[in-house]
């Protein structure tokens, strides 16, 4: 499938996998790049070490392009920035702000830059700044989202820019990736549908959790601290969510209470403080299979959601 | 003045009284999140012809005020 993402990026099929903090890692991206995806690493909050470490054994799985997630609110983010220009990565989506004060360096390097945008004055903002793209993701997303969801916030990005849109939040299979391109986009960006590829590294214990959920099973907590985040519901997110109805407690110790919790979950699978990150979509993610088979899958699925929805016009 | 024009699109943009907002006026008080700070410093920008940085430090509106101020001359 040929759109305008494909060719800028040089993939073969038009799904960009999430940039995840502490799941997003060579295996999963290499394998993600192999299957003809964009697979990209999330360099969350790691330092500049590890990350070069995860582009070079993502280099040794593939000679397709891949990318890197940039977290704006990382503590290493001024050397993440300068590291994606000395290992020459081809592509760089960012998270968690504005790129702005990096984003001529990225052009001069000849990276292509792709911000995560919430709103229409941000996708306009980093179209003016030398933007690529952008990837509307609508809160139906995991991890820490915005306010509007992607139904709403698609066809707006793309009435508001010039540049084409990657749709995000809350798509799992063909039918969200068809109706994303209803709306304007011409890619999609997935997250939860990866975690349970066969090369996604994280815990036994969150792949099951993910296989297990429905509908009704995620929850947004830390929208007192401003930045709002979607996980499982789980021990962990209902004493979060208690301390942020508890007015006795700071915003200080409330941080401090989400601190690891997202490493706990990946790492250790620690049912009880751990923090298992996760979209709505994921009663849609039923069960295991490689990167390539989940590609492969979501493409028929397009194809047949396209085909099927013509009916409705003849 | 340049703090007649700002404190105008702000009003407009946040949908406010314009004689509610003085030089003493924070974004928390005007209930401005960082979208609709994107949204006032691009109708800025566009009104004076600059492009702004905004900083942390950037709190009130004579911080606006002065930072535009700066670049406008």
């Amino acid at each position: 499938m040929k759109t305008i993402i494909t060719e800028l990026l040089g993939i073969e099929y038009p799904i960009l996998q999430g940039g995840m903090a502490w799941v997003a890692n060579a295996s999963l991206a290499g394998a993600v790049s192999n299957a003809g995806g964009l697979g990209i690493i999330g360099a969350a909050n790691a330092p500049v070490e590890v990350v070069r470490e995860e582009i070079r054994k993502v280099r040794e799985l593939t000679d397709k392009p891949f990318g890197v997630n940039i977290m704006l609110m990382s503590p290493f983010v001024d050397d993440i920035a300068k590291l994606v220009i000395d290992e020459k990565i081809k592509v760089v989506t960012t998270g968690a702000g504005l790129p702005s004060k990096y984003m001529k360096d990225w052009i001069e390097a000849g990276i292509i830059v792709i911000p995560v945008v919430p709103s229409c004055g941000m996708a306009k903002m980093v179209q003016r700044s030398g933007a690529s793209a952008v990837i509307a993701e609508g809160g139906e997303a995991g991890g820490h989202i915005g306010d509007l969801n992607t139904m709403s916030l698609v066809p707006q990005v793309r009435d508001a820019v010039d540049i084409p849109v990657i749709a995000a939040g809350g798509i799992a299979d063909g039918r969200g990736i068809a109706a994303a391109f209803m709306l304007g986009a011409s890619a999609v960006q997935m997250g939860t549908r990866f975690l349970v590829a066969n090369e996604c590294t994280i815990h036994r214990t969150y792949k099951d959790k993910i296989l297990k959920s429905k509908d009704i099973d995620t929850m947004t907590t830390g929208r007192k601290l401003g930045h709002p985040v979607r996980a499982l519901k789980s021990p962990f997110t209902r004493a979060f969510q208690k301390n942020e109805n508890d007015t006795a407690k700071t915003l200080e110790e409330l941080e401090a209470f989400g601190a690891g919790a997202l490493r706990k979950a990946v790492l250790e699978g620690d049912e009880k403080d751990g923090c298992f990150m996760a979209g709505q979509s994921c009663g849609l993610v039923k069960k295991e299979q490689t990167a390539a088979e989940i590609i492969q899958e979501l493409m028929k699925e397009t194809i047949d959601a396209f085909n099927g929805g013509l009916q409705w016009v003849k | 003045m340049s703090f007649q024009k700002i404190a105008e699109l702000i009003a407009e943009n946040k949908d406010m009284d314009v004689a509610d907002i003085t030089m003493e006026t924070t974004f928390e008080d005007m209930e401005l999140d960082s979208l609709d700070v994107i949204e006032v410093v691009m109708s800025i920008e566009e009104a004076f012809g600059i492009t702004l940085e905004i900083e942390d430090s950037v709190k009130t509106v004579a911080d606006l005020v002065k930072l535009v101020d700066s670049l406008v001359q």
